[in-house]
């Protein structure tokens, strides 16, 4: 029996309606909250399309967001004279070819690896990323790169970025829905649960692998790059992060690993938990926010996600 | 007297004296200050440093002088700083929410890539900020009018050693830069070619060295070879000891050494020896500074008093962090008034005072480069002297220097 998917789809309407018009009654402090809940969420997305779907658990995609918001704003400077409302534009497809053109290139010796090893070299690949942007002069790593201003004059740069985020995120969403939805989600599966049984079966896994790769690095890019906007100035500190890195793998994880929400709850969740319950803790905030994990992990190991499964389950 | 008298009687005497405690109590308002460190996270290390500057400017307002008088009312001062481990992102919520609150007032965070996009907020809210974190250009070339920073903007840091070199008779007029491959290095190089061009200096070479050095002898070759007036090196200080020892081993000599850190250490002196005469070096700040202020009174009573209050080491972030509570003070003295606007206008036209240094700002926000810029040193008979700006110095700069062979 198939599920109604209308109720789902007024359901998640009626959310980005409302979220469209949080900055009409939110304050400005939960209007750049949910700034960071729209950017983790899409980052948060984007990696699970690999890391949840394929059971490949990236632990560098900040390599893409870093990739993504140089080669923009390296871009963009070129094209400095171009109206202000192309800028935004121009720098998401250098950031999106960037981010293209460097996972494909490293697709194919990276995903021979599997596991740790997968992990960890990924983790190489965000430190090399970080490296080469901060000590070839070319990329203006250690001294930092502006973004000019795009926001339109008669609208809060706040509110602006929100509304970015927002967009990013839906695409995002889309993308991630489409792709579950479709043969190759399936394949995606199918290699998460036992990747050489399912290319005996004759799912192309390394074709599958690769695409995944590629799109998801490609929409983390377009997070960087608006990222780097909403920012005005980076550096290679502020984008190639392993805190990030680290934060993406969580989201997945609070939310429930493998699920199309679960990257979306575990982002919202750990934005809110760090930023407006622990955020004024001075000196304990990191040392909460962890204890708060793990406690989390350990009531529910299959995430949010889960947790909810279990509960209609047992109803 | 009975037990119950002498309850009465003590009874008595502190209800009579609360009017006065409560009236006393009434006077003392509290000052918030908002604001956001790097407590944790990449740029924790100087983070705590500023974080102590805040904490000792505040404690000693607060407890030592028991407030301040701002417009005929005391005030107590009242930190609100958070940890925004090291993320601009936690950084700018972390802002906004002050500024929704109502925080009127803020002190900065430290890097300028979490500095720039939390004075953005301040900004568009018309708050003035204070810091001393973020050096970059970039703060101080957006048409900010809210934000103020204790250092000139890093391409002007350089200003105050040009205006020595512009000093000396007969003088230099050729000079070779060294840097290492990272952002402090590169922005400080950037900084010397700018000002060195500027005040007429002929530039002959300018190196490059890895973020790591093991070896410049190569450098110096070309150094050797091209005979520059002058070697400056923006270098870290470990970078520093190896260029003089080998410039010493191989005997390449320049009229004039200007090494950015490492003189100001005593190991480095001692490790050179008598190598170390006439190099010169910056001197942000340290606790023979001859600036006076009335809340400290001196920099030697900073230093004692942060010592009491902390064991982490002594930083220069920390003397300019309190430094930037210090003028908020004296810029709220003088606007007589705590309305963000006024303090902004008083920020802007100051010129005070301070034990960190004479605080003065340009238009755009950035420390005036000759106040603000740090000063010059020289090591002279093994100590470090003051030879610029001329008014805080201790002993006039030597030039050219002796070669190697004559200082042996």
């Amino acid at each position: 029996m198939t599920r109604n998917p209308v109720p789902v789809f007024l359901l998640v309407a009626a959310a980005v309606v409302v979220l469209a018009a949080g900055p009409l009654f939110l304050p400005p402090f939960y209007v750049r909250v949910g700034q960071l809940m729209l950017y983790s969420a899409g980052l948060g997305l984007a990696w699970a399309i690999l890391g949840g779907f394929a059971g490949y658990a990236s632990f560098g995609h900040a390599a893409f967001i870093g990739v993504g918001a140089f080669t923009a704003g390296l871009v963009e400077a070129r094209f400095s004279t171009l109206p202000t409302a192309l800028l935004l534009p121009v720098g998401l497809l250098a950031g999106a070819a960037s981010c293209a053109i460097l996972s494909a290139l490293i697709a194919y010796p990276i995903l021979r690896l599997r596991g740790t090893f997968f992990a960890i070299a990924m983790l190489g690949v965000s430190h090399v990323c970080a490296e080469v942007t901060n000590n070839i002069d070319f990329f203006q790593g250690s001294m930092g790169l502006n973004f000019p201003p795009i926001a339109p004059a008669s609208w809060d740069p706040a509110n602006f970025f929100y509304e970015v985020y927002l967009a990013a995120a839906l695409l995002i969403l889309l993308v991630s829905w489409q792709i579950r939805r479709s043969r190759f989600g399936a394949g995606l599966l199918s290699i998460r649960e036992d990747e050489d049984t399912a290319r005996m079966l004759g799912v192309p896994t390394e074709r599958y692998k690769r695409t995944a790769f590629v799109v998801s690095a490609v929409l983390t890019g377009i997070m960087g790059v608006i990222y780097a906007h909403s920012l005005g100035y980076i550096t290679t500190e502020s984008v190639y992060r392993d805190d990030t890195n680290l934060s993406l793998i969580v989201y997945s994880l609070l939310g429930g690993m493998g699920t199309l929400f679960g990257p979306v709850i575990g982002a919202f969740l750990l934005v809110f938990i760090t930023q407006v319950i622990l955020g004024r803790l001075l000196d304990f905030h990191l040392f909460a926010t962890g204890l708060l994990l793990v406690i989390l992990v350990l009531a529910a190991p299959g995430g949010v996600a889960g947790l909810l499964k279990r509960k209609r389950a047992a109803t | 007297m009975k037990r119950r008298d002498v309850l009465s009687a003590g009874l008595g005497a502190i209800a009579l004296s609360a009017p006065a405690v409560r009236s006393s109590r009434a006077q003392t308002k509290t000052l918030t200050i908002g604001g956001s460190v790097p407590l944790t996270g990449a740029a924790a290390e100087t983070g705590l440093n500023v974080n102590n500057g805040y904490i000792t400017a505040a404690t000693y307002i607060n407890d030592v002088l028991g407030g301040v008088e701002i417009a005929g009312d005391k005030y107590k001062i009242q930190l609100k700083l958070f940890d925004d481990a090291s993320d601009p992102a936690r950084a700018t919520t972390l802002i906004q929410r002050q500024i929704d609150e109502g925080t009127d007032f803020f002190l900065g965070s430290f890097g300028s890539n979490i500095v720039l996009p939390t004075v953005a907020i301040t900004e568009r809210a018309k708050k003035p900020m204070v810091q001393t974190g973020g050096g970059s250009d970039a703060i101080f070339t957006r048409g900010f009018k809210y934000s103020f920073g204790m250092f000139p903007r890093a391409t002007r840091q350089f200003a105050a050693a040009s205006a020595l070199f512009k000093t000396l008779n007969p003088g230099p007029s050729t000079y070779s830069v060294l840097y290492n491959n990272d952002a402090f290095s590169k922005t400080a190089a950037e900084g010397v070619r700018q000002s060195c061009d500027a005040a007429g200096f002929k530039r002959i070479d300018s190196f490059e060295l890895p973020a790591k050095v093991t070896d410049v002898s190569s450098v110096l070759a070309t150094v050797r070879a091209n005979t520059p007036d002058m070697l400056l090196c923006v270098v870290h200080d470990q970078d520093s000891l190896l260029i003089a020892r080998q410039m010493v081993a191989t005997n390449t000599n320049v009229k004039l050494l200007y090494q950015g850190l490492g003189p100001q250490l005593a190991s480095y002196r001692e490790a050179l020896g008598k190598y170390a005469e006439s190099i010169l070096c910056s001197t942000y700040w340290d606790e023979s500074v001859p600036y006076k202020d009335k809340f400290f009174g001196d920099a030697k009573k900073f230093t004692e008093y942060y010592r009491s209050k902390f064991t982490r080491p002594l930083a220069y972030h920390s003397a300019g962090a309190a430094a930037c509570i210090e003028t908020y003070v004296m810029a709220m003295q003088a606007a007589k008034s705590l309305k963000p606007d006024a303090v902004r206008d008083a920020l802007a036209a100051a010129d005070f005072e301070t034990f960190y240094a004479r605080i003065k700002f340009t238009p755009d926000g950035d420390g005036d480069p000759l106040t603000l810029g740090g000063m010059i040193g020289q090591v002279q008979k093994g100590k470090l002297e003051t030879v610029f700006p001329l008014e805080a110095k201790s002993a006039a700069a030597i030039y050219p220097a002796q070669t190697w062979d004559k200082k042996a």
